[in-house]
Parts: structure tokens; C-alpha cells; sequence
């Protein structure tokens, strides 16, 4: 999906807000440069571009759906093990922020730049796919760095995430239209960027899955709910919505 | 992937050209440097074309270019005619044909900006059949370039790459879903592009065509090639010209598309000689029969494509020749370095297409 349309396709369905991150990977590793020869990542030449057009697509989003658009990336650390692989989300990220070498550093880049950190599916994401263990591994060196920790990602809680007393939060990483329904985010507060990011941090929020059949929708979720066992996957674009 | 290519060129440049009912008013800019030869037939070529409203906007860095007097010529000379004249570039980065047309670019009076370069020249139905490309979903519409007119042996090698391989590979990366913009002829419309930042965007790269390409489907835009080419006039072309031209065509293309640029000595008649041949020896079919069917293909697919560009003419053979024997040493040289020079610049040329200025 085209940043328009993941807009168009979430202000129609009256979410509050969104944040969309595309994947940005290691400049100076194999499976990095690959993905830069095969086009699949951001790099440093069409950040700008990538950037800009967020900006404009936030004044969209704002005029015609009243919708709150959080510009912000996935710094994406793949490795063939998944214990050396990592995914952070950096949100309301408006430069340029390098993806090479440590996390710890790369997480304090992404607070240096006024962004917020989040750890992406740090644990298995109950379905088959390409794992990021590395930062669940280094969780409690990397407690303190990170803002939140994914407890969803799509239709699956994580329930060690949840017993962890980490921060938490929950996105659907839609990148396909019918990954739609999902785990969401509801952030008690203003709706405007900062004040987002600030409801984060403080963990002024609750979590309520998402159906898009509206007589389905669930209540908002508890921390004590078990998880459920939707199928589901995804690969590129993470959204965080406000129903 | 040669008969693939060729034929589609062939047929998307023979193909009757598509009519509209309504065609929107354009602005068409024209960066220029220096004194080139033809330039006012060149210009000329953009007077009385078949198209209800448009304005021709001139761009040049200085009153002191050499081409000052020859435009104040031409202004004077079609008086009936909206064209104006923007001397200075806005410095908005180290592209320097970008800041020569961003003036211009923000004065326009049209939504439409048509970038046309100064050694283009163009048939009477040239802005009809460009327009008749734009729908709702199309970005920018660009065309492919066909080399003629030229006086020197460099300048034929130039036709020939111009009219063989490079419409035949503008077409295949069109088809395979990879499309390729060139600045020579690139339409679009303004109030679209500023969703990425325009021209100040894409003024940070040194090839602002591929970027705007880029740039448009990242909003979900298509890029359309026109079936008609442009026709570049290229006159006195030494062979040095010739080479350092492509060098640096080839430079950027390897920063901006290292993965199609890695798959493109597989069109060379050369490269895929060898490989056919291999897999013949393998077959125990003789080599010599191979190679007469094989570069037969290559040279009547050629030939007809240059008939069909109306570009034909017996020098060309030569050219031909000599330039599916340059294609390797030529390839090797351009993976060799990531410098380009470039009106008067060492530019280093990084990944994405860009630049740091050396010197």
C-alpha cells in the first residue's frame, strides 16, 4: 500500500490517529544492502522524500478525516538467527537517524532526535514467520531505553510481554488491507502528535481489538485477558490506531 | 528479453497516437546552457505546435551565457508567442539543471509543467500525444529520446545507443513494472508533485528525472512513456563526448537501479553471445550457426526499431557495430568509479543518486 492509501484506508474507517513507519534497514550488512538493491528499504537518499510526503499526507489526513498521522520508521536489523535479529519502531521521527551498529545506540539516536522508542514483536509472534528475539534476549539491559514494548502485533497478544511489567502497546503492522483487524491502541488524551507520544510514555492508554464488522467489536481489553488465536501476518508497515 | 524489448518499443512507437477531448494548458520550461548547435531550430521546433494553450518559459543561469542574445533573438522574433525569459538559478541543490528551472517552475502560470531540454525538438503533435496520456492515476508522462542529425562519427555511436538500447530498455523497464522517467521530455503536474516538495526535493539529486519517477509512485502515481520519441539533435559529437556521456548516464543509473543496472549487460549482443553460445556447446549445436541466428536477431530487431524511429540512415551500421563491441569495455569502465564530471564538477555519486561535489 501507497502512504496515500493506508490514509485513505484508515481515515475512512474514523481512526483518531496513525503512525506510519516503513522499514528502514542496516546500511553495511549483507541482507541490509540487499533489501537496498531490491528496493525494499528506505535509505538515505529517499528519506527526504519519504518524509515529505508524510508531512503532506499529515495535513491530509487532518483536513479531510480529522486524523492524527505520527511520522516514524522501522529500523530493521535481520540476521539469519532470529536471537540477532531486531525490530524498533521510532515514532514521530522527522530526520534522518542511523540504523547501523548497537541497538543501545541506536535507540539513544532515536531519543537524541526527540523520537520515541518501541520494540517491534520483540517475542514469537505466534505464527510462522521471521523472528526478532534479539531484544527480548538484552530486555532488561534495554529496559530503561525503550518507551513501550509491543504486546500485540495484529491479532496475537503477547502474554509474556504482558507479565513482563514493561511499558506496553499495541499495533496492527498492517501491511495488507485484511490485516486490518487487529490489536489496537486507545490513547486517553489529545488528539495531536505530542500529545500522543506523551500518553505513551506515561502509559495513559488501553487496548480493544478491532473487527471490521461493527457489531463485533469487543470492549476495551484488560491486562489480564487471554490471548486469542487469529491467524495473521504481516511485513512492512506498522499502524498504531485510535478507534 | 531483446525480442521483448524491441518489440515492444516497436510497437508502443508505430501505434496510432490516442486522441482526448480535452486537453489542459501546459508550461513548458526549458533549462539552457550555452550556445548549442540548432538551438534556435531547436526552439523553433516548440512554436505553433498542435495544442489549444501553452507557454514556453526559457531558463539560463546568466545574462553572461553565451546563449543570452540568441534567446532575446528568438523572443523578439515570435512576438505573438507567450515565451519569457528567467534569467538566475535558485540554489536549492547541487543539481545544477534544477536550479536553473526553479524560478520558472514557481512562476508558471499552468498546473501542467512539460521539462523539455534545449537540444529536443519535436513534431507538431508532440504536446497532444504526451497529453493524451494523463489520466487521474498517471503521475508524469515522459517520452524516449532519438538521436539525429549527427555530423561525427561519436555522434552516430550516440544515435545508435540512443535509438537502439536505450528505447529498447526505457520499454522493458516500462513493461516489467520498473519504469525510467527522463528529464528530456517529463510531464507533470505541479500541484501533484508538491506532495513530495517538487522541485526542492528533487533538486538534492543529480538525476531529478529518476527521483520524480520514484517520487510519484510513492504516492501511488503511474509513470506513462509516451509513444512518441523526442528527438534530440545532436550535430558535432566527438567520440569523447560520446563516452563520457554514457559513463556518467551509466554511473547514476548503477546508484539509483544497481539491480536492473546489474542484469543490463544481458541486452548487450556481446554478453548474451557468449551465454547463447555456452548453452549450445552444451547442446552440441555449432556456434557458427548460433551466431549468425543470434546477431541476425539483434541487428534486424535494431533495424526495424530505427526505421520505426524514422531515424535510419547508412552510417548507422558502422555505429552499430562498433558499438556492440564498446558495450563491455564500456560497462566495465562505468562499474570502475563512482565519480562523474559534470559541467565543469567532480561529482562523487553515493547511493540513492546523491552527490558529493570534489571539486
Amino acid at each position: 500500500m501507497t502512504i496515500p492509501e493506508i490514509v485513505d484506508f484508515y481515515g475512512q474507517r474514523q481512526f483518531g490517529a496513525i503512525a506510519i513507519t516503513d522499514h528502514l534497514c542496516e546500511q553495511n550488512t549483507f541482507l541490509g544492502k540487499a533489501s537496498a538493491y531490491l528496493n525494499c528499504t528506505l535509505t538515505k537518499a529517499t528519506f527526504p522524500l519519504y518524509q515529505k510526503i508524510l508531512c503532506t499526507e499529515a495535513e491530509r489526513a487532518w483536513d479531510q478525516y480529522r486524523m492524527v498521522l505520527i511520522p516514524g520508521i522501522e529500523i530493521t536489523k535481520n540476521s539469519i538467527s532470529n536471537h540477532r535479529s531486531a525490530h524498533v519502531l521510532g515514532l514521530g521521527i522527522t530526520e534522518w537517524v542511523s540504523p547501523d551498529g548497537d541497538i543501545s545506540e541506536v535507540l539513544d539516536r532515536i531519543h537524541n532526535v526527540g523520537g520515541l522508542t518501541i520494540a517491534a514483536h520483540p517475542v514469537w509472534t505466534r505464527i510462522y514467520e521471521k523472528q526478532t528475539f534479539h531484544l527480548w534476549d538484552r530486555r532488561e539491559e534495554l529496559a530503561e531505553k525503550f518507551d513501550a514494548w509491543e504486546v500485540a502485533s495484529g491479532p496475537h497478544l503477547f502474554k509474556e510481554v504482558e507479565d513482563a511489567g514493561y511499558p506496553m502497546i499495541a499495533s496492527s503492522d498492517l501491511h495488507r488491507p485484511n490485516q486490518i483487524e487487529s490489536w489496537k491502541t486507545l490513547i486517553h488524551g489529545e488528539k495531536n502528535t505530542q500529545s500522543i507520544l506523551e500518553n505513551i510514555k506515561r502509559q495513559n492508554l488501553s487496548f480493544s481489538f478491532y473487527q471490521e464488522v461493527p457489531k463485533n467489536v469487543a470492549a476495551p481489553l484488560h491486562r489480564n485477558l487471554s490471548l486469542d488465536a487469529l491467524n495473521w501476518s504481516a511485513d512492512s508497515w506498522n499502524v498504531l490506531g485510535l478507534p | 528479453m531483446q525480442i521483448l524489448g524491441t518489440f515492444w518499443a516497436y510497437r508502443n512507437i508505430t501505434a496510432k497516437p490516442e486522441k482526448k477531448s480535452v486537453y489542459p494548458p501546459l508550461s513548458i520550461l526549458k533549462p539552457i546552457k550555452g550556445l548549442e548547435e540548432e538551438l534556435v531550430q531547436n526552439l523553433n521546433s516548440f512554436i505553433d505546435l498542435d495544442y489549444p494553450e501553452y507557454e514556453i518559459i526559457l531558463c539560463l543561469d546568466s545574462d553572461k551565457d553565451a546563449a543570452y542574445e540568441t534567446l532575446n533573438q528568438f523572443i523578439l522574433s515570435n512576438p505573438e508567442f507567450p515565451i519569457r525569459l528567467f534569467i538566475g538559478a535558485d540554489i536549492i541543490g547541487p543539481n545544477p539543471k534544477v536550479n536553473n528551472l526553479s524560478r520558472a517552475y514557481h512562476e508558471a502560470k499552468n498546473d501542467w509543467i512539460l521539462i523539455s531540454d534545449s537540444n529536443v525538438r519535436v513534431e507538431k503533435d508532440y504536446l497532444k500525444r504526451m497529453a493524451a496520456n494523463l489520466t487521474e492515476n498517471v503521475g508524469v508522462v515522459t517520452s524516449v529520446v532519438v538521436g539525429k542529425g549527427a555530423k561525427e562519427f561519436g555522434g552516430d555511436l550516440e544515435s545508435i545507443f540512443l535509438n537502439t538500447f536505450y528505447a529498447r530498455w526505457m520499454w522493458f523497464c516500462q513493461k516489467v513494472g520498473n519504469p525510467t522517467v527522463i528529464g528530456k521530455s517529463m510531464l507533470f503536474s505541479k500541484k501533484e508533485a508538491e506532495r513530495f516538495g517538487g522541485l526542492s526535493i528533487l533538486g538534492g539529486y543529480i538525476a531529478e528525472d529518476y527521483m520524480a519517477g520514484e517520487a510519484f509512485q510513492f504516492l501511488g502515481k503511474e509513470v506513462r512513456l509516451s509513444g512518441q520519441p523526442v528527438v534530440q539533435w545532436i550535430g558535432h559529437y566527438r567520440f569523447k563526448d560520446f563516452w563520457m556521456r554514457h559513463l556518467r548516464w551509466g554511473r547514476i543509473r548503477r546508484s539509483q537501479a544497481p539491480l536492473l543496472t546489474l542484469f543490463e549487460p544481458i541486452f548487450y549482443s556481446t554478453i548474451s553471445f557468449f551465454v547463447g553460445a555456452f548453452i549450445c556447446q552444451q547442446f552440441e549445436i555449432s556456434n557458427f550457426y548460433f551466431s549468425i541466428l543470434h546477431f541476425s536477431i539483434f541487428a534486424l530487431g535494431d533495424f526495424l526499431l530505427v526505421k520505426a524511429e524514422n531515424a535510419f540512415n547508412i552510417r548507422l551500421i558502422p555505429a552499430w557495430i562498433f558499438r556492440e563491441l564498446l558495450a563491455i569495455p564500456l560497462f566495465i569502465h562505468i562499474c570502475s568509479s563512482t565519480h562523474v564530471k559534470w559541467r565543469g564538477s567532480t561529482l562523487k555519486i553515493r547511493p540513492g543518486g546523491l552527490v558529493t561535489n570534489v571539486h
